[in-house]
């Protein structure tokens, strides 16, 4: 080899054999994120809020051993569950499996005009925006008990109330769910509807609707899950159900029978949640066949081989093959109307029957435009038969009083000015804010108690992350018995074990949301890409180490959104959970509608949604600094 | 629920009541007219001082390469975007000055075929064909059955044409690419258009299916004596399809001339890059390019700078 010599003047400066660091150093920053920043600064000083809350409320081990003993006397007390009649349970049963799917329905059809307006991609502008999606964030604040109290002054008694507490509050959480399905559909298809003349309203039905509706159909039931956990709390204001059974038990000090009527409630959550989770499954399954031969077309230009039998006329094949050729060539080539390739693997299309297309009869055009009776077809038409019975059972058993629905009006007035103007009585402003911190309190040590818990569960119920699939399966079945216990049943028993204060609403609150966020982190880490996990592999990383540094950190954005979301979940039911003697500002809202003192719990309602509506704000802020 | 025959009726009274009026004053006005049409996206600019246009029953091919306005010249004839200056006139009417329901009509004479077939997946092929009558109904239609049987019968009609009747209740997502530009088309038929614009319609299939696409066009186009728009990447089949192309370069004509008078190397210029200026006849394309190697060419021109300090303490 020759070496060049140059002279001195002109040589370059040696390279370094090795980067120097300091070159490095001098390399492109990134820039710094001042919100991403303040946004997990923000998320720690939450954590150790709660930590301390927790402490403070001392929730420990040793303290919940020290009350064992007024666990034994409760259980010593109940002697056994004592079951109501077989036909009046099932009819309690009916009865509140009818009011949550008529309230959830009736959610669901008010949502969709929420939804329209708060998508990006169909509402009509920014004002309109900017209203859905405040529409949506403020049902969400109203809790649902106090709906159901209001209703229950202003139309007669009975299921109606329930219905419509569960129809308003439940917006909220669909609206919302809704316009994100919506703002991430194709926007091709109404793009041609609009260039083909139709309008706004024809772009969604025709456009929107069919894409977004099994998304939609699953956002419910997933709802009517939530809302049946959440029904036993409705007994508390008197609407009628298994709640309202248990609540008079538990008040008369039949604990046999109220307890009794727990474990229905609890089996019926779980049914309701093993049922709903395999109808979603169903349902979502189409979508994930659409995106496979969406990506199958987009592949190959979806270009299955011929499967025809005729042959392709030879010019206009040959004019394909060779890209090139002449106009006669290309214009008399009949199209290959006989190919009716299938790019499903087996599946081949008929031929086309007729001698030349757009030759076929009448009689024969009306002969194909009947739908067969395919397997399938009928599958799907009992289906909504079932789904049609099921509202019409439903709709039924409430016993609805209907001419509430236009005399109801007239009392609205006067109900409303009930309410007017806030008060806070006795108690006095600070007495209530400091009630609020509590509730606050107990819905931050939750959160904490609920992330160590489902970090634990819900990592090793991910596939990619369990050891084996025994301990996923086993893990799996644990969050949804968990996510099957009511927060309001079990911190009910909690109280009586440990008795009245936030201890129980804390431990409750904590324990039943390890079931959702549990279930909610082992989605998110089975969905992360793999081949960096199966690179640490190949290069000898421990389970421990590729979960750490592969898993975990692919997962992260969507696990700081699920447990942002159990928080705003936790500070809603801390509020109810007061109710039943959880501690905080519950205990005084149940005060003020006890003694018909309106402008309190107008007051107090007013505190809850400032409160909650400001947590919305620094999550949506938090979700979105993260991003 | 309205009958479609009478909204077709009234549509079509409007139709020759223009045609009739044109033909009267002894003028035929051409279905597409652009005038001095330029059309800019913030600081760039789509289209540039654009002017020509297509005669009745004409297949006109746009030609160029990626970026070069296409399918935004495509979008001004529907009225799904509106010029930054000059005028687009389709079929007699200033598009860019229509609003609301004129716009929605003059759309309706419009088919438009999209390069990724743009159908609603889950509905069935046929429920697909008969979004393309939404036009010529009123409200919203929900299900096979809420369309009156008159067009559902003219649905099967068309898919018949295009050879696709016998899968006519199967779902559209599960068709191949061609099937799917072929519903598409049917869709669009299904208007009873008197302007056909497609928006690079093979662009996504196999080279047998592209040819069997734009042959069912062609074939279709000239029974029906549409007007055809279509931009294409693909230099050879433009050139054996079109019986006019106009080139396009950085949003400026810079050829428009019958198909046949066009020789391969002049169609393969319009991908150069450089100041937009009408190629000479018989100009060569650089020595050993081919379509493929002007792709690259665009890419490394239009790839950005690498940013400062990236390369530092590489060596490089």
């Amino acid at each position: 080899m020759t070496t060049a010599v140059r002279s001195p003047s002109t040589r370059r400066p040696s390279r370094p054999l090795r980067p120097d660091p300091w070159s490095l150093r001098a390399g492109p920053r990134r820039p710094l994120d001042v919100n991403g920043l303040v946004a997990r600064a923000t998320l720690l000083l939450l954590l150790l809020v709660g930590a301390i809350m927790l402490a403070q409320i001392d929730v420990s081990p040793s303290t919940i051993m020290a009350s064992r003993g007024n666990a034994v006397n409760f259980f010593h007390r109940v002697g056994g569950l004592d079951f109501p009649p077989l036909v009046n349970l099932a009819y309690q049963t009916a009865l509140t499996l009818g009011i949550v799917i008529v309230g959830t329905l009736l959610a669901g059809l008010a949502s969709v005009p929420v939804a329209y307006l708060a998508a990006a991609n169909t509402s009509p502008g920014r004002v309109w925006r900017a209203g859905g999606r405040f529409i949506g964030v403020f049902c969400r604040a109203l809790p649902d008990v106090v709906l159901a109290m209001v209703f229950a002054l202003i139309c007669s008694l009975g299921a109606l109330p329930g219905i419509l507490a569960i129809a308003i509050h439940s917006v909220g959480m669909i609206s919302r769910l809704f316009a994100d399905a919506i703002e991430q559909i194709d926007e091709g298809p109404r793009l041609a509807i609009r260039a083909g003349g139709g309008g706004r309203i024809q772009e969604f039905f025709s456009g929107v609707l069919p894409q977004v509706f099994p998304s939609w159909c699953a956002t419910v039931l997933h709802r009517a899950d939530i809302n049946l956990r959440g029904s036993v709390i409705l007994g508390y204001v008197a609407v009628p159900g298994l709640g309202l059974q248990m609540r008079n038990a538990f008040a008369a000090l039949d604990y046999g029978r109220g307890l009794a009527v727990a474990v229905v409630i609890f089996g019926l959550c779980v049914g309701m949640e093993i049922l709903s989770s395999s109808l979603r499954r169903r349902l979502l399954a189409p979508a994930a066949d659409r995106r496979l031969s969406r990506r199958q077309r987009l592949a190959v230009g979806a270009a299955p081989p011929s499967v025809s039998g005729q042959r392709r006329p030879a010019a206009g094949r040959g004019a394909a093959a060779a890209g090139v050729g002449s106009r006669a060539r290309i214009a008399n080539a009949a199209p290959t109307v006989a190919t009716v390739a299938d790019p499903r693997p087996g599946v081949v299309a008929p031929a086309h029957p007729s001698a030349a297309p757009g030759a076929a009869s009448p009689a024969q055009l009306a002969d194909w435009l009947r739908r067969p009776w395919t397997p399938a077809r009928v599958r799907s038409w009992i289906g909504r038969g079932v789904a049609v019975g099921v509202l019409v059972a439903s709709v039924w058993v409430c016993q609805i009083t209907w001419s509430d629905l236009w005399t109801a009006w007239d009392r609205v007035p006067r109900v409303a000015a009930t309410f007017w103007p806030p008060t806070a009585g006795n108690y006095g402003l600070p007495r209530l804010l400091q009630a609020m911190g509590a509730t606050v309190a107990v819905a931050l040590a939750a959160a904490v108690i609920t992330l160590v818990g489902s970090w634990l569960i819900g990592s090793w119920a991910a596939r990619n992350v369990a050891p084996n699939g025994s301990v996923r399966a086993i893990c799996r079945l644990l969050l949804v018995v968990i996510r099957g216990v009511p927060e309001l049943v079990l911190a009910i028993v909690l109280i009586i074990v440990t008795g009245l204060g936030s201890q129980a609403g804390v431990l409750a609150l904590g324990l039943c949301h390890i079931g959702l966020l549990g279930k909610l982190m082992a989605d998110s880490l089975e969905e992360v890409p793999h081949g960096p996990e199966r690179a640490l592999t190949a290069v000898g990383a421990s389970r421990a180490q590729v979960y750490l540094a592969a898993t975990l950190p692919q997962g992260r954005r969507a696990i700081v959104g699920h447990i942002l979301y159990v928080l705003d979940t936790n500070l809603r039911a801390a509020t109810i959970l007061g109710l039943v003697g959880g501690g905080g500002i519950g205990y005084y809202l149940l005060n003020a509608s006890q003694g018909s003192n309106y402008g309190l719990v107008a007051l107090i309602v007013g505190l809850i949604v400032a409160v909650v509506m400001a947590l919305e704000g620094l999550t949506m802020w938090t979700r979105a600094a993260l991003r | 629920m309205a009958d479609p025959s009478l909204e077709s009726d009234r549509l079509n009274q409007g139709r020759s009541d223009r045609e009739g009026r044109s033909e009267r004053e002894g003028r035929t006005d051409p279905p597409i007219q652009f005038d001095a049409l330029s059309k800019s996206f913030g600081s760039n600019w789509a289209l540039q001082e654009v002017s020509f246009r297509v005669e009745a029953g004409q297949i006109v091919v746009l030609l160029g390469a990626s970026g070069s306005g296409k399918s935004t010249l495509l979008r001004q004839v529907d009225g799904l975007e509106r010029p930054s200056a000059g005028a687009v006139t389709v079929l007699g009417q200033p598009v860019d000055r229509l609003r609301g329901g004129d716009l929605r009509r003059l759309r309706a004479r419009v088919g438009m075929i999209f390069q990724s077939f743009e159908l609603v997946g889950p509905l069935s092929v046929l429920e697909n064909v008969l979004t393309g009558a939404l036009a010529r109904l009123r409200g919203p239609r929900l299900s096979l059955l809420s369309y009156p049987r008159a067009l559902r019968l003219e649905a099967m009609r068309q898919l018949d044409r295009v050879g696709l009747a016998e899968i006519a209740h199967q779902r559209s997502d599960t068709l191949s690419g061609g099937q799917q530009q072929r519903v598409a088309i049917a869709r669009a038929l299904m208007q009873s258009p008197q302007i056909l614009l497609a928006d690079e319609p093979v662009a996504s299939l196999d080279p047998e299916s592209s040819a069997d696409v734009m042959a069912l066009i062609r074939q279709i186009a000239q029974r029906d004596r549409l007007t055809v728009l279509c931009s294409l990447h693909q230099v050879d089949l433009a050139l054996s399809w079109a019986d006019r192309v106009v080139g396009l370069r950085q949003g400026r004509v810079v050829l428009d001339r019958p198909a046949d008078q066009i020789s391969r190397n002049e169609a393969m210029a319009i991908y150069q890059r450089g100041p937009a200026g009408p190629p000479e006849a018989g100009q060569p394309a650089p020595a050993g390019f081919d379509e493929a190697g002007f792709e690259a060419m665009d890419w490394l021109a239009s790839a950005p700078p690498p940013a400062p300090g990236v390369l530092a303490g590489t060596g490089l």
